[in-house]
């Protein structure tokens, strides 16, 4: 019916013709009926008269047409569009009040559900990728002993027997995360690679876009030496130059061959210990003899395998169990495991949900809170349109009288919330934006496929779906309360006629003391992670941070063959660093404090041994002399290690072991032996030196200060002392050490503050988060509170106009309506304290030197709400108290 | 007024409005006098009814509009029907015999 389209633009468009066009019509009809009765004998204005009745009123009959006339919804919806504006424009504080929530409800609903969309909805990027599978291999008996519960890693060796023995499966494949030093490009660095067999890519169904993938062959020791970029290493380490293929590579002193290129789209599959590792490259993995050692320290791997069509994953599990049970049978020589005394078994989950994980309950989690949310938004809201229209109740009565349907009202209603849903629903996806990024990007902790979390076209329609959601509940609830008034009766008694049933006023008081409720256990979660950021803060201010620069080192492996040779290089660097003008002190330390826990063993002090069985643990930080003075760690006895220690036998100890195995008796002199079972060499205690921690979480920990010269390894951190801005430092300190060895990789330097604050990070970003939370829980009970109360305010009007005609003062009304409201609120507090006091004991392990019943938290929560709800009453009551008994009464 | 009665109403009425048109195009007056005229004076209808059939079938392309000079020199809209129009009229009278049978069968069984 293109007639009819060109018909709805004339009408939109030409409205003036168009109007102009029917005037004339009815002008010329009236007319020609004029001239017709005149012809029967009529005189003119009688005929006119006539005419006029027989037509039927020209207004009514144009009104009548323009009913029909194409695109008619269109104009009442804009009409009742701009009548929403004025309205709300006319109350200026709802309508922020309203759009502010509203942003915040929705902006959370979209950032959390493009989480949900990009993590667990969208299929994995990979050709078919409902047919991958995450193979693990499982014993039972040991699966309480590790730290990968029931799901070990694969090992190698039972990899091999699976392949080509499981007809259910198309392709198998097996990958491990590695780290190599590259020298040759620019200053060394250290690169993360990811080693793969040989049929990784067509088990993914990716191919290099340029060059090739690997040949079978390459799984082979010695002929391994092939790798494929990834796009983003490419770009950035080689500028993209496509001459690159072909070339070599040395990576920790092997020369390797770039044989491909990745696209730029491919994304590795993050399974479980490998979030967020973003591989730079691939390389074939030599499958060397110790990788397929069948003891449990052989099980190294993951495994990815794709179904063939048509076959069952219970089928493929047969299979693989089949051979497990036969592998078990055989048992272990080497390891001295019987044949059949540990069982073994496969385990077969689909890819997508072993990558997500954990991640999957805490999204859902999230999404249903989220709503939760957005739901209590709307019913606050909803409250407040109503007391709103409570003042208009006449107004409705008296257009309901004046014929305005049922249906013209609601859609009123619906425009109105239309908008307010609208703009919310703007700036929520500015929050959203906004707030993922934020959220995603400088969140410490694991997400999975954080590169397919964005703000697509389903994350859109689903915005856009929950706002008009919105703006439905919006106009429904406060609608259909008004509708169901009768006129009559409004009109008759003038004032806020619906006085809401008994049932729906305790509901509404219901559900805010619900609000202020959870919004005290939320604050008083968020008040305590706060004040444990603060302790922690707190006791990580030992240190004089400003001025020390720790350097990670990445040693290449000819430097660290031998004790003697690793020894060697780190004095070598330890001199020409300490030559350095401006450097104070220089050490070498295994792990810095506050970069988490390292090797940790039994210690015991041969002086005074501990009863049988109560080892305690120690960490066991391997250091070098001048490490304590460069990194401020404070003497408390004897003496710290220096060069002339060399070929000793001795170790300093901190204070906690002091404290917690010698009972505060002076140690020096005395002989510790840490890892006794396999190490049992007595060493002599030379110095007790001040606690430090592992983590910013920990209490301080036991530790034991091996001297770095009996022990070598390719990872250790360089700690130097400046007396002016050790960023300045930075770059002669990296030559330093590459006059040494150039291709000594350096992935970080920073100063030990910058260290300090990322131990904290994790624990700054969950405060952050739970302040966020309680604030916006805060904000929306003061909002609920106000509604409810307003809506109590403009159903006593009329009340409280005959109170005060009866000489009620002003404060007593002003006290009446704050009564009313605090009642609620303290109410609230009251259940809110209850439930706090159970739930934030599982907070406990996120709190630091703060107890999770902390009284000053509770009567700050406490009167932090009651001060909010104070203010949030206040402003109705005021205007309860400005009512004027003549205009209240006269209005009856 | 039921709506069910103004919808036969308006399906009558646009029935009549396009058989009243299908000798000479007119203009609105004349076309309820030549209604009343076939209708034997049984319908006389309103202009509350009439211009906004009209306007309709004229959004729907089966009749077209045009402003000329009436019998006695007055400008006046006169409506022609077009061959959509004639195709409705057509259909129209088809489903009403049909409708008239199947009512008239109704109504004498028994």
């Amino acid at each position: 019916m293109p007639k009819r389209i060109l018909s709805l633009f004339r009408n939109l468009f030409h409205k003036r013709a168009v109007e102009r066009e029917l005037n004339d019509e009815l002008r010329s009809s009236l007319e020609i009926l004029t001239q017709e009765k005149m012809k029967q004998g009529l005189s003119q204005s009688e005929a006119r008269r006539e005419s006029l009745i027989e037509l039927g009123g020209v207004e009514q009959v144009k009104e009548e047409v323009r009913a029909v006339r194409a695109g008619r919804i269109l104009e009442d919806f804009a009409r009742d569009i701009r009548f929403a504006f004025r309205t709300l424009a006319k109350s200026p504080s709802f309508t922020v009040v309203a759009v502010l929530t509203l942003a915040l409800g929705i902006g959370a609903n979209t950032a959390i559900f493009s989480m949900v969309n990009g993590i667990m909805l969208s299929a994995l990027p990979y050709r078919q990728s409902q047919q991958l599978y995450a193979v693990n291999e499982t014993v039972p008996q040991f699966a309480h002993l590790t730290p990968w519960g029931p799901y070990f890693p694969v090992n190698a060796g039972n990899f091999a027997q699976w392949k080509g023995h499981c007809p259910a499966f198309s392709a198998m494949a097996l990958i491990w995360p590695a780290t190599f030093n590259m020298a040759g490009h620019g200053i060394p660095r250290q690169v993360k690679g990811l080693m793969v067999s040989a049929d990784f890519f067509s088990l993914m169904g990716i191919r290099p876009f340029v060059g090739r993938a690997f040949l079978p062959q390459e799984n082979q020791v010695g002929r391994d030496h092939e790798i494929v970029l990834t796009a983003q290493f490419w770009r950035q380490a080689f500028n993209s130059d496509p001459r690159i293929i072909g070339q070599t590579i040395r990576l920790d002193d092997v020369p390797y061959t770039v044989v491909g290129i990745m696209p730029e789209s491919f994304r590795f599959p993050e399974l479980p210990p490998m979030i967020n590792y973003a591989p730079q490259f691939f390389k074939p993995i030599g499958f060397k003899p110790w990788m397929l050692w069948s003891g449990i320290g052989g099980f190294n791997f993951e495994a990815i395998a794709r179904l063939k069509q048509g076959t069952t994953p219970q089928q493929a599990l047969a299979q693989l169990d089949f051979i497990e049970a036969r592998i078990a049978r055989k048992g272990d020589a080497r390891r001295h495991i019987r044949p059949g005394a540990a069982d073994l078994r496969a385990t077969l989950r689909p890819l997508k949900t072993v990558m997500i994980g954990s991640a999957q309950r805490a999204l859902l989690m999230l999404m249903v809170a989220a709503g939760l949310i957005l739901l209590i938004i709307c019913i606050n809201l909803a409250n407040l349109m109503l007391v709103r229209n409570a003042a208009r109740a006449h107004e409705v009565a008296v257009r309901s009288a004046l014929g305005a349907t049922a249906k013209r009202l609601l859609r009123q209603f619906f425009a109105e919330g239309l908008i307010l849903a609208m703009a919310g629903a703007g700036f929520g996806l500015l929050l959203a934006i906004l707030g993922l990024r934020l959220l995603v990007r400088y969140a410490p902790l694991d997400i999975p496929r954080v590169a397919d979390i964005r703000i697509g076209p389903l994350v859109l329609l689903f915005t856009i779906s929950i706002s008009t959601l919105t703006a439905l509940l919006l106009a429904l609830l406060p609608a259909l309360r008004l509708v169901k008034t009768q006129p009559v009766e409004a009109l008759k008694s003038a004032g806020p006629a619906m006085s809401g049933s008994h049932q729906s006023a305790r509901l509404r008081s219901g559900l805010v003391v619900g609000q202020i409720a959870l919004c005290c256990v939320l604050l008083a979660g968020a008040l305590l992670l706060i004040e444990s950021l603060r302790h922690v803060a707190h006791a990580n201010q030992w240190m004089e941070q400003q001025h020390v620069l720790a350097a990670e080192l990445s040693l290449p492996p000819r430097e660290t063959s031998t004790n003697a040779q690793t020894d060697h290089f780190l004095s070598n660097v330890l001199a020409r660093v300490r030559a350095i003008p401006g450097v104070r002190d220089a050490g070498f330390t295994s792990l810095l404090p506050l970069r988490g826990p390292g090797y940790a063993d039994d210690i015991d002090v041969r002086e005074d041994p501990p009863p049988p069985g109560k080892r305690e643990l120690g960490q066991i930080s391997f250091v070098s002399s001048g490490y304590f003075q460069a990194v401020g760690i404070p003497l408390v006895r004897g003496r710290l290690l220096s060069e002339s220690d060399r070929g000793k036998d001795v170790v300093v100890i901190s204070e906690s072991i002091v404290r917690r195995c010698l009972h505060g008796r002076n140690p020096i002199g005395m002989h510790l032996l840490w890892g006794a079972d396999n190490n049992p060499k007595p060493r002599e205690i030379i110095g007790e030196v001040a606690d430090v921690r592992t983590a910013s979480d920990q209490s301080s920990t036991l530790t034991v200060y091996v001297p770095i010269w009996t022990y070598n390894q390719t990872n250790d951190t360089l700690v130097v002392r400046t007396a002016f801005n050790p960023s300045a430092a930075a770059n002669s300190i990296a030559h330093a050490v590459w006059s040494v060895d150039p291709e000594v990789a350096i992935p970080r330097e920073r100063t030990l503050a910058t260290v300090v604050s990322a131990s904290e990070a994790i624990r700054r970003y969950e405060t952050f988060l739970g302040t966020m939370f309680a604030a916006f829980a805060l904000l929306l009970a003061a909002v609920g509170l106000y509604g409810v109360v307003s809506y109590l305010v403009s159903q006593r009007t009329h009340e409280i106009g005959i109170r005060m005609a009866l000489g009620a003062q002003r404060s007593d009304v002003l006290g009446m309506v704050l009564r009313e409201g605090i009642k609620l609120a303290l109410f609230g507090v009251v259940i809110g304290v209850v439930v706090a006091l159970g739930v934030t004991r599982f907070l406990s392990n996120l709190l630091y030197g703060v107890k999770p019943t902390d009284p000053l938290t509770f009567v700050a929560v406490s009167m932090l709400l009651t001060g909010v709800a104070l203010l949030a009453c206040w402003i109705p009551a005021r205007q309860a108290a400005k009512v004027d008994p003549m205009v209240a009464l006269r209005h009856e | 007024m039921g709506e069910k009665r103004t919808d036969l109403l308006r399906g009558t009425l646009d029935l009549l409005v396009l058989k009243a048109l299908s000798l000479e195009p007119l203009h609105g007056v004349a076309i309820s006098r030549r209604i009343t005229q076939i209708t034997k004076g049984a319908f006389q209808v309103s202009f509350g009814s009439l211009f906004p059939s009209l306007h309709r079938m004229e959004e729907r392309g089966w009749v077209e509009a045009q402003w000329r000079s009436s019998d006695n020199n007055r400008r006046a809209k006169y409506y022609r029907l077009t061959s959509a129009g004639r195709a409705q009229l057509k259909a129209e009278e088809r489903q009403w015999n049909q409708m008239v049978k199947i009512m008239t069968a109704a109504v004498q069984s028994s």
